[in-house]
């Protein structure tokens, strides 16, 4: 199950239907696996985490949360593909040691159809190093509120891409309510139902690509949230004048039996070429 | 002129009420907008399959 040819297949077929405006979200930890790279292993990572970003971009991915692991091959290697407007890398608590100042795009805009969205990430900091010297990775109360009320009104609809664990992101949502959604990425949750939290709404999808998440949204403001077919209004916003805004969500599993789209599956290709070939590293 | 006072109040209610219906119609297109949003978990590097 998986591979990112058969996650292109299913992308397009996805975004067929021209009715429906589409935002493709890539959460975080995207480019490299778990735990510290090996120096021999290093290049090999580089070359693979080259060829994922490039599949994305033309999977119609034009940002991403950074997650603890995307900084495993160093801040060069990550800025170097921070190119916006064509990609952009997200976090807005990944600071600059010397400025205090992001070091990526804290905030991006997008309109999506008829809705002007705010996305926002947020680094784990609980699971950085902080052996580190070249950057620093703050707790999201010292750098969310302020990043919230800096947006401007004109956004209806804001979304947050965050690498914290499900406890931290129920406590945003609890002390922030101007997020309507979270997207998690980096925790090993499975498929997870989503649940609200206030006014939040909370989701992930299964850890390693194996499934794409899928969220219909009828965005009517944020008099909060229920389930497409659900018969009961949430008890909060009962008697309130604010519509509630309705979604439906699936996971769909990138099964082995899907097409592989050629376009990707050659970049795939040349990349593991790339990786046979290379020298083999030389230990001193 | 009296008899025509009626006539000129009711075209003008009618006027009115049209407008209002049609700004309502256009708040609501306006506030109510459906979209949709495809995501994914963590990568993790993986190219070809899911580890």
């Amino acid at each position: 199950m998986g591979g990112l040819s058969k996650k292109a297949t299913l992308i397009k077929e996805l975004i067929d239907d021209p009715k429906q405006p589409t935002l493709i979200v890539t959460g975080g930890n995207l480019l490299f696996t778990r735990g510290r790279l090996a120096p021999e292993d290093t290049e090999a990572a580089k070359i693979t985490a080259e060829a994922v970003l490039l599949a994305h971009r033309k999977m119609g991915a034009g940002f991403a949360g950074i997650g603890t692991q995307d900084l495993q091959a160093g801040l060069p290697f990550l800025k170097q593909y921070h190119t916006p407007p064509a990609f952009t890398w997200l976090s807005l608590n990944l600071l600059d040691p010397g400025s205090h100042t992001p070091l990526f795009a804290p905030v991006l805009h997008r309109r999506v159809g008829e809705i002007n969205i705010a996305i926002l990430a947020l680094t784990d900091h609980a699971a950085f190093s902080q052996e580190r010297k070249d950057v620093q990775v703050a707790d999201w109360r010292t750098t969310l509120p302020q990043a919230l009320a800096a947006l401007d009104n004109e956004s209806d609809f804001v979304l947050l891409l965050s690498n914290y664990s499900l406890s931290e992101n129920m406590e945003i949502a609890r002390s922030h309510p101007a997020i309507d959604l979270i997207l998690q990425a980096g925790h090993a949750l499975g498929n997870m139902t989503p649940t609200v939290v206030k006014n939040t709404l909370i989701t992930q999808a299964e850890i390693r690509g194996k499934y794409l998440g899928v969220m219909e949204i009828t965005w009517n403001g944020r008099g909060g949230w229920q389930a497409e077919g659900e018969q009961t209004v949430p008890p909060l916003h009962r008697g309130k004048k604010q519509a509630t805004s309705f979604y439906t969500n699936r996971f769909i599993p990138l099964k082995q039996s899907l097409a592989s789209d050629l376009e990707i599956a050659n970049l795939v290709r040349q990349a593991q070429s790339r990786i046979e070939k290379r020298q083999p590293y030389q230990s001193r | 002129m009296n008899a025509r006072h009626p006539a000129n109040k009711a075209r003008i209610l009618t006027l009115l009420l049209t407008a209002s219906i049609m700004v309502l119609l256009a708040a609501s297109r306006a506030e109510t907008a459906g979209f949709r949003l495809i995501y994914a978990n963590d990568n993790l590097g993986e190219l070809d399959g899911c580890g």
